[in-house]
């Protein structure tokens, strides 16, 4: 049963099923949801139901098992190349689409990061969607419902995934032989991604408590450490943004306190989170996520890493 | 898979199926009807509002085998084969796709030919804004001129994007998006056509999200259809829409007017449980705001809100409590906050900081009642401050060598602040430019310091720290504490250079220059100019603070008040208010 695999998404599941069983699918969905919330996965269980041709998708023959294997000879997925998809990935899409299916009773195409459609790509890839060949099944993702064109948008049903509750992440970890705690943690953390609390592996989350330690410490009268811890962070970029993200949540946090809800996620250093959050004013504390958000965004756009943390710590620190 | 989507299934065939657009459905059928068909349309307008389906129309009008006709049959082999997409002659066009100028050349080869069965060989080039501007200029001598037998009919959203040459060849239909009233009244038929129970206040709600779209509406339609099945009831709607709940905006709004940050967090925390998006409770949360404010700034503006009379008395109470100004302020900072969630990684965050400005929000005071209390504490205040006219201590002369030590300069505060509190004292000194001949004063030590530090004022700092030893105009000794960072700078080549230059000009001769460490604890070196400097200012400090308390005004203040007197500052050259 391929609509198993999807966990905690039953809304957008339950309105493809009844499609599917009441033979009523339209030709375009367009998903839109945060990375890591089963879009994929409801995406490839929902083609390979459309496909099957037995209620739901038996998983037993031979099309359900290409399907699985992603062998399928009537699947086409488009991803970006690159950055951007772009307008020659949408005319062979199309080429593809013409031709008659070769195993499956349709043909069926997945398109990932439908927001990074380049607009040539984009526009090129209106009539087909409007009004496809041969009754073909266009599935769209995006995590930017607003990053898509509205054009397109309009042509397409769309299905909302909403994040995964922090119980069934902590479930689903804890099924992958994490430890109580850690899976507990991770779940919060995740913001209801259960692909980023996977991917986050123990050696790759940043220490909070250091990193909170490290701002606490920085000061503006001696720039050297600051200087130093700037340019230690800027030395991977990608190690950079993840920390961002965590001092901005935990910042969030602090703020959180202040506002006297308890919603707080990094738990377990909450004494610590406490003082900062009765050392702090409330507008200052605005004042740095502010500027985290946009140092975060710099570095997304290709700013200079040094730089970015050297103004970001200077920020934090004044 | 049989199934066509809504959108598909009744795309209008006829004008009059066209919802919303009689304009140009009026002005077509008068344009078949008297004969005076122009070769190009371009059909503009917003997505889903019927330009490929007019042109569809169009199309089989100018066709049908029951002759030229304002409406089609739609029964003839040649409309049936134009709504099938089979048509010969026909020829549709994705003008996304096909955007080169080869593309449009074997058009044009394509255009020589006559028809092979119908009346006309129709071009119809949608989303014809992608064309490349080759493709475009290529097109323009057939579009001009084109044979007897062709009309063109374009089609797109974007007419911005067309050149002005295309455009001026072409006759211009501007489709309108589709009142809200027209797009209920299509779905209504059309659901009733399908067999579907849904309530009208559904109909609206979905409508409504298709903004102004018909194909948006009815794909909304579908979503709720193949969630709900043929018996939608109206909560199953609000919940799969996503449509904020209205007690929710309130909610919001009341803990933000009431200063609660802490409902404030928890009301984000239910939006993020219900599953809505942030960007669009932040985009409710701003029509919020604005029926508030409109309430607020038109007293009655009924007529300018879409809202029923209990929505109406629930927001008038609301209203009632806020200043116009706090008003206008919240929104600005959803407006920002809206802005930014557009991009931004962390909605929820965003979102909630937003809020919790709101909830913090100083309450803004009206200037003219500002004004107002300061001109009433102006007449009151009026003794005070002439007290502080009438006596004045005459300050001593300040010695040329003291250096303003009061860098940090605050920016002046503005008048309105200083006429508030009239008695503070006349604050801060201005920062001294540093003059590049300063006063002499005698101690020639300190004359050359100052003139260092007006040329280089790096290496004037540095000499600031180190003791005289010999100062002559053969020989300048100067000593630094062992290991001290400036006696180190100070004896490189560069800055020896500068230094011996600087010395030759204050000397009117070549003084030998020599820097040398001071032993740890020798007593006979004689202070630095920073340590003069401080024991001066500590004296005149004690002199001042003599004249401050022996002044009867002061004293009296001390003993009304019961405090002490912290810092005397001398008014230098400053003209007291």
């Amino acid at each position: 049963m391929p609509f198993s695999r999807v966990i905690g998404q039953d809304t957008p599941v339950n309105v493809l099923r009844r499609a599917l069983r009441s033979g009523k699918t339209a030709h375009a969905y367009l998903f839109e949801g945060i990375a890591g919330c089963g879009k994929g996965t409801t995406a490839l269980a929902f083609v390979e139901a459309a496909f099957c041709g037995h209620d739901d998708g038996c998983g037993t023959c031979p099309s359900c098992r290409k399907m699985a294997t992603l062998q399928h000879p009537d699947l086409h997925p488009v991803e970006p190349d690159g950055a951007f998809i772009k307008i020659d990935q949408v005319r062979e899409l199309q080429r593809e689409l013409v031709l008659r299916p070769i195993e499956a009773p349709l043909k069926a195409c997945i398109i990932r990061d439908a927001d990074r459609l380049n607009p040539a790509a984009g526009n090129a890839l209106l009539k087909t969607l409007e009004e496809p060949p041969g009754n073909a099944l266009m599935i769209l993702l995006t995590t930017n419902l607003d990053g898509v064109l509205p054009t397109v948008r309009s042509r397409c049903q769309l299905l909302r995934f909403a994040p995964l509750p922090e119980e069934l992440i902590e479930e689903r970890l804890e099924a992958a032989g994490r430890d109580r705690a850690a899976a507990r943690l991770a779940a919060s953390l995740a913001g209801g991604s259960l692909g980023k609390a996977l991917g986050d592996e123990e050696a790759d989350t940043v220490d909070r408590q250091a990193l909170l330690e490290r701002l606490r410490t920085l000061s503006l009268s001696d720039t050297a450490p600051l200087f130093a811890a700037a340019e230690e962070m800027a030395a991977n970029r990608e190690q950079a943004l993840k920390q961002l993200d965590v001092l901005a949540s935990l910042l969030r946090d602090i703020l959180l306190i202040q506002g006297g809800s308890d919603a707080v996620v990094n738990r377990d250093i909450m004494p610590f989170l406490e003082s900062e959050a009765t050392r702090l004013s409330r507008e200052k504390n605005l004042d740095r996520i502010s500027n985290t958000m946009e140092a975060r965004q710099a570095l997304m756009r290709n700013a200079n890493p040094r730089l970015t943390l050297d103004v970001l710590l200077m920020r934090l620190a004044g | 898979m049989s199934y066509l989507v809504l959108a598909r299934k009744w795309r209008p065939q006829t004008f009059s199926d066209l919802t919303g657009q009689e304009h140009v459905s009026q002005t077509l059928q008068n344009a078949i009807d008297s004969g005076r068909i122009a070769h190009a349309f371009l059909f503009t307008g917003a997505r889903g509002v019927g330009k490929t389906s007019s042109a569809r129309i169009l199309a089989k009008a100018l066709t049908c085998e029951q002759g030229m006709s304002p409406e089609p049959c739609n029964v003839c082999p040649a409309c049936t084969e134009i709504t099938a997409g089979t048509a010969v002659d026909v020829l549709e066009i994705d003008g996304a796709s096909n955007t080169g100028v080869d593309d449009i050349r074997e058009l044009r080869e394509n255009v020589k030919y006559l028809p092979s069965r119908l009346r006309y060989k129709i071009f119809i080039i949608d989303e014809v804004h992608m064309l490349s501007t080759n493709a475009f200029n290529a097109l323009l001598k057939t579009l001009e001129e084109p044979p007897p037998h062709v009309k063109f009919i374009f089609a797109t959203t974007e007419p911005h994007k067309v050149p002005i040459t295309i455009l001026s060849r072409c006759q211009r239909f501007d489709f309108r998006r589709i009142p809200l009233g027209k797009v209920v009244g299509r779905l209504r038929h059309i659901v009733d056509q399908e067999g579907i129970a849904i309530s009208d206040a559904s109909l609206t709600m979905v409508a409504r999200k298709g903004d102004g779209s018909m194909r948006d509406s009815l794909s909304v339609l579908d979503q709720v259809l193949a969630f709900c099945g043929d018996q939608v009831r109206d909560e199953e709607v609000v919940s799969l829409l996503g449509v904020v709940d209205r007690r929710l905006l309130l909610d919001a709004t009341a803990a933000v007017f009431g200063r609660d940050t802490r409902t404030v967090l928890d009301i984000v925390a239910r939006v993020d449980e219900f599953g809505y998006n942030m960007r669009q409770f932040c985009g409710e949360l701003i029509d919020h705001l604005r029926n508030l404010l409109i309430l607020k700034a038109v007293g009655d503006g009924t007529d300018l809100l879409d809202l029923s009379e209990a929505e109406l008395a629930t927001l008038r109470q609301q209203a009632e409590s806020v200043p116009l100004d706090d008003l206008q302020r919240h929104l600005t900072v959803l407006l920002r906050a809206d802005g930014e969630l557009g991009h931004t990684s962390f909605p929820r965050l965003v979102l909630e900081m937003a809020l919790v400005k709101m909830a913090t929000l100083a309450p803004a005071v009206p200037v003219d009642q500002l004004l107002e209390r300061l001109n009433r504490i102006e007449e009151e205040g009026g003794g005070v401050a002439d007290a502080r006219v009438q006596w004045r201590p005459t300050p001593p002369a300040p010695a040329g060598s003291r250096a303003p030590e009061r860098t940090a300069a605050t920016p002046p505060p503005r008048t309105a602040e200083r006429q508030a509190a009239p008695s503070a004292p006349a604050p801060r000194r201005e920062e001294a430019k540093p003059a590049s001949e300063p006063r002499r004063t005698g101690d020639s030590w300190a004359d050359f310091v100052a003139l260092v530090k007006g040329r280089k004022p790096r290496l004037g700092s540095m000499l600031e720290q180190g003791s005289p030893l010999v100062v002559t105009a053969e020989r300048l000794e100067i000593g630094f504490p062992e290991g001290a960072f400036a006696l180190a700078s100070l004896r490189d080549s560069d800055s020896q250079a500068a230094l011996k230059e600087l010395a030759r000009q204050f000397f009117s001769a070549e003084p030998v220059l020599v820097m040398r460490p001071l032993a740890p604890g020798a007593a006979e070196a004689p202070p630095n100019l920073l340590e003069k400097k401080r024991v001066e200012k500590e004296q005149q400090q004690t002199v001042l603070k003599q004249a401050a308390t022996s002044h009867p005004a002061v004293a009296d203040a001390l003993d009304v008040f019961g405090g002490t007197l912290a810092e005397v500052e001398p008014l230098e050259g400053k003209e007291p208010r």
